[in-house]
């Protein structure tokens, strides 16, 4: 409860703070969707270059709900649940003062997900393969997440520079057996410099740091006893040695990575970046003398490349990333200790994804202006457990676009987006091999997941927006959207999001 | 245009030319194996052999029949060996066990010590039902635990003198006991006897007998439970504490309590953390209690130091045991407390500690053949192979009692828990 009250304290001092500090721009322009740039997304990470990402003022406070749905025999995915709802409040604002621009945000989330299988862990996309598992179809996991972060960034003459910090912690337990009650962080910070090369022109470097920890444990309160908890290690693998035992473990990580910008001082024009990162990580089982179980390197490599037209833009993407699992082996224990007699690399992924997209805004009357965002993409996904010999690959070819119109019609401005997705598959394997009878509904779950991806699928998308002018500088923002996808044997899903935002 | 495209193709092919391969990413190593054969049979020729490779880290077992063959990556091995080998025209059967042999770039020679197997001429273990029952509000019975003992020979055996032992290590918890006596005797925490002068209790082939916690019908104090009355032996205790006595029936004589380590009353180990075994022991109780006691050092590792630790136990020499049972769960379990000669196996009720569904249930030995009416069992010192784990108990399938904490009754009748009677 304290929590809440000081995150809603904070959230007022930021509204406070963003109102008093703000300039006065008209309320058309509190439409955020009239620049191309917001094509870009790597750019933006560097501190230097956000400073570029508006030329003027703007704040959001507001609460949004989010329901997430699945209708089918098997879930997408099994380890992430097939049922959630979420509600948020947050606050974001981004401030500028001459050369000088200053920005921030703050989130709270609280909501639950249904029917995980296979993983008591949180965040899973960053901490897979190494996960904290059982086979019980869990009921509700609820979860509280905070974040929090701001930046500032500035220039003087042909310098710039700028830094930002984000912290972000979540809670997520159930009350149930098994009653896994994870707690995550995640700081990430970053600082770069750039330099005025052109008249047009800047370029900017910046190194980032990250540093995560997760800590598990999973309880179980039933006087007879509990089920099996499984330390997973990859596809359908797990440590076979713990398992049963080893209830309370951690993640700890750090992240390194540098970025490099070429970016336009006035939205138009060519813009590159490139950034390349090292993430690692260790899996560690805290009840067995805090036993390294496992060691994660995710090494990856992305770089965004575009033009930037007044009324149009155009991008090509590229991320190449390579996850290695380096499980240790142990020796003989003697008194609950685990000498480390060697090491094997055991679970690989390679990704590799490649893209080119393009914004084109036509304003066809004063009061009329649409948005239409095609786009194209290759993606390669190869995973591999060495022993016994796994593999799961997929390669999909995905297209489709996005039309947004919208109409400003006296103080509203009601809004329309219409958007597909196709998947279109090129590639897929599947292989599992040795698979343990006690590990065989974890295959039969991933089976059925690769089966949804390896088989073409498609997602539409409908989103309706509504934004009152309360003043000349002011406006509230409804938006209420809706997202379907279609997968292989009749699985639907649906997602909704409703938010509610007042725009200053 | 052209250009881009091959462009783009080529950034492709490199792409996932850069995938991982399936089998590119380990080192495999091939161990040296060495054959220590018994004394008596050295020089003998192997006819055929089979090596279980168990990988402790992922629990994977694999079978080979040519050792050469073998291809293992850097890791921690259980091992299990078994031949016929040819000695003078004779036809014998060697076995060998080796437990957390390391396989590295810096060390991959394996020895195995192997070891004749000899026929059994004596009583064999057949059940042991140690989980025990739940009442019917969800709370642990105590007292309806038992062991069964075999006469699996041609001819009439002798119960008298008979002795159950229950180790003092745990399969669980695994230390460097210091001096390490387990290659000659067994450390035991629990002696009780078959009284009898020598041949006063004569057991038929194919005839068992039940040693129980309490022989009395203990259906009386919880419906879910089942009747020890006709039981053979009971293990009774004088209790030192008045909340936790123990009860004498009626109907079934006593063992011959030699010692316990308890104060109160003696009861299985109810998730099965120990290892149980049979002997004959060849002296008197005094003198035995008297020469055979073991101290030991070891030092328990934790999160608040480390500490140098001390204790006191009986030993029996491996030379008197007459068969030997490990139990443990797989999630705990750390190692066998016997000689590999004993048992090179264990067996188990429930795969985790704590495991709910373990109760109402035992572990039974496998029947071979039916030889007269009678099931010959199989023992082949290996507990996880001559044991069926998670069985209905025999006791509660000939009286059709309760096999859950639903009420439902057993209606199967089987030979070794697996096969049908019918």
């Amino acid at each position: 409860m304290m929590r809440r009250i000081t995150l809603l304290s904070l959230l007022c001092v930021w509204l406070s703070i963003a109102m008093l500090a703000q300039e006065s721009p008209r309320w058309m322009s509190l439409d955020d969707t009239l620049r191309v740039d917001r094509l870009l997304s790597l750019a933006w990470q560097n501190p230097v270059v956000n400073q570029f990402s508006r030329t003027d003022g703007i704040s959001h406070a507001g609460g949004g709900f989010s329901l997430h749905d699945e209708d089918g025999e098997t879930a997408l995915d099994v380890q992430r649940g097939n049922y959630s709802r979420m509600w948020h409040l947050a606050a974001d604002t981004h401030i500028k003062h001459h050369r000088s621009t200053l920005w921030g945000h703050a989130r709270y989330e609280n909501g639950f997900t249904r029917n995980i299988t296979w993983n008591e862990t949180s965040d899973i996309s960053t901490v897979y393969p190494y996960l904290l598992a059982d086979s019980v179809l869990s009921s509700r996991m609820k979860s509280e997440r905070y974040s929090f972060g701001g930046g500032y960034a500035d220039g003087n003459g042909h310098l710039y520079w700028g830094a930002y910090i984000d912290y972000t912690a979540g809670l997520h337990y159930r009350n149930v057996d098994p009653r896994p009650r994870n707690i995550t962080a995640c700081l990430d910070m970053s600082a770069g410099i750039g330099m005025k090369v052109s008249t047009t022109h800047m370029a900017a470097v910046s190194l980032n740091f990250r540093k995560y920890k997760q800590t598990n444990n999973v309880a179980f309160y039933s006087e007879l006893g509990h089920d099996k908890v499984f330390h997973l290690t990859g596809l359908t693998n797990d440590y076979g040695r713990f398992a049963g035992t080893g209830e309370a473990t951690y993640y700890n990580g750090y992240r390194w990575g540098a970025t490099l910008d070429l970016h336009p001082l006035r939205a138009r024009g060519i813009t590159a970046s490139v950034n390349a990162s090292r993430f690692a990580f260790d899996n560690i089982l805290t009840g067995l003398n805090k036993l390294p179980l496992a060691r994660v390197t995710h090494n990856s490599l992305s770089g965004e490349l575009g033009w930037l037209g007044r009324s149009w833009g155009v991008r090509a993407t590229i991320e190449a990333s390579r996850r290695v699992g380096t499980e240790n082996v142990f020796g003989d224990a003697a008194a609950m200790v685990y000498p480390k007699i060697g090491s094997n690399d055991m679970y690989h992924e390679n990704r590799f994804d490649i893209g080119i997209d393009a914004l084109w805004s036509s304003l066809w009357s004063s009061s009329f202006k649409t948005d239409i965002h095609p786009f194209v993409a290759y993606r390669h996904l190869n995973e591999i457990y060495a022993d016994p010999q796994c593999c799961r690959l997929l390669g999909e070819v995905e297209w489709g676009t996005r039309l947004d119109g919208r109409w400003h019609v006296g103080r509203f401005m009601p809004g329309l987006a219409l958007g597909f997705k196709l998947d279109h598959p090129v590639d897929s394997q599947w292989l599992a091999s040795g698979v343990k009878e006690e590990l065989q509904g974890l295959m039969r779950a991933r089976r059925a997941s690769y089966d949804y991806l390896s088989n073409f699928h498609w997602q539409g998308e409908a989103v309706f927006s509504l934004q009152v002018a309360t003043s000349s500088r002011q406006a509230i923002r409804l938006m209420c959207g809706a997202v379907m996808g279609c997968y292989h044997s009749g699985l639907k899903t649906i997602d909704l999001l409703t938010t509610i935002n007042y725009i200053f | 245009m052209m250009k881009k495209i091959h462009f783009l193709l080529m950034l492709l092919m490199l792409a996932t030319a850069c995938d991982d391969k399936l089998d590119e990413n380990l080192a495999y190593f091939t161990p040296v194996f060495t054959v220590n054969m018994p004394d008596e049979l050295q020089g003998a020729t192997v006819t055929t052999q089979q090596l279980e490779v168990k990988d402790v880290s992922s629990g994977r077992k694999v079978i080979y029949s040519d050792l050469s063959d073998v291809s293992l990556k850097t890791g921690l091995y259980d091992m299990g060996y078994e031949a016929d080998v040819v000695k003078d025209g004779i036809t014998r059967h060697v076995t060998a066990y080796v437990q957390s042999v390391q396989i590295s770039a810096s060390s991959y020679s394996v020895t195995l010590p192997a070891f004749e197997s000899l026929v059994n001429d004596d009583f064999i273990i057949e059940e042991i039902f140690f989980t025990g029952t739940l009442q019917t509000s969800g709370n642990q019975y105590y007292g309806d635990d038992y062991i069964k003992i075999y006469n699996n020979t041609d001819h009439i055996l002798y119960a008298d003198g008979l002795t159950l032992l229950e180790s003092k290590f745990t399969t669980t918890d695994k230390y460097d006991y210091d001096p390490d006596i387990m290659g000659e005797a067994m450390t035991v925490q629990a002696i009780y006897t078959i009284p009898g002068s020598g041949k006063d209790y004569p057991v038929q082939p194919g005839e068992s007998l039940i040693l129980a916690d309490t022989g009395i019908d203990h259906k009386v104090a919880n419906p879910n439970s089942f009747d020890l009355s006709a039981a053979d032996w009971e293990w009774y205790d004088v209790s030192t504490s008045a909340s936790h006595m123990d009860i004498d029936s009626p109907t079934v004589p006593n063992l011959d309590k030699w010692y316990c380590y308890t104060q109160s009353f003696y009861v299985l180990h109810n998730r099965g953390f120990r290892a149980l075994a049979i002997a004959r022991i060849p002296v008197g109780k005094e003198e035995y209690l008297a020469n055979y006691s073991y101290t030991y050092n070891y030092v328990v590792v934790n999160a608040s130091g480390t500490f140098p630790m001390t204790q006191k136990a009986y030993k029996v020499p491996n030379a008197w045991i007459v068969d030997a049972v490990n139990c443990s769960v797989a999630s705990e379990y750390a190692w066998n407390v016997t000689a590999p000669a004993l048992d090179r196996g264990w067996t188990y009720c429930g795969t985790v500690d704590h495991d709910k569904s373990r109760y109402f249930h035992s572990v039974r030995r496998k029947m071979l053949y039916l030889k007269d009416g009678c099931p010959h069992f199989k023992d082949t010192n290996n507990s996880t192979e001559d044991f069926n784990p998670y069985c209905i108990p025999s006791l509660i399938e000939e009286q059709g009692t309760v096999i859950d904490m639903d009420g439902n009754l057993c209606t199967q009748r089987t030979w070794d828990g697996v096969t049908p009677k019918d």
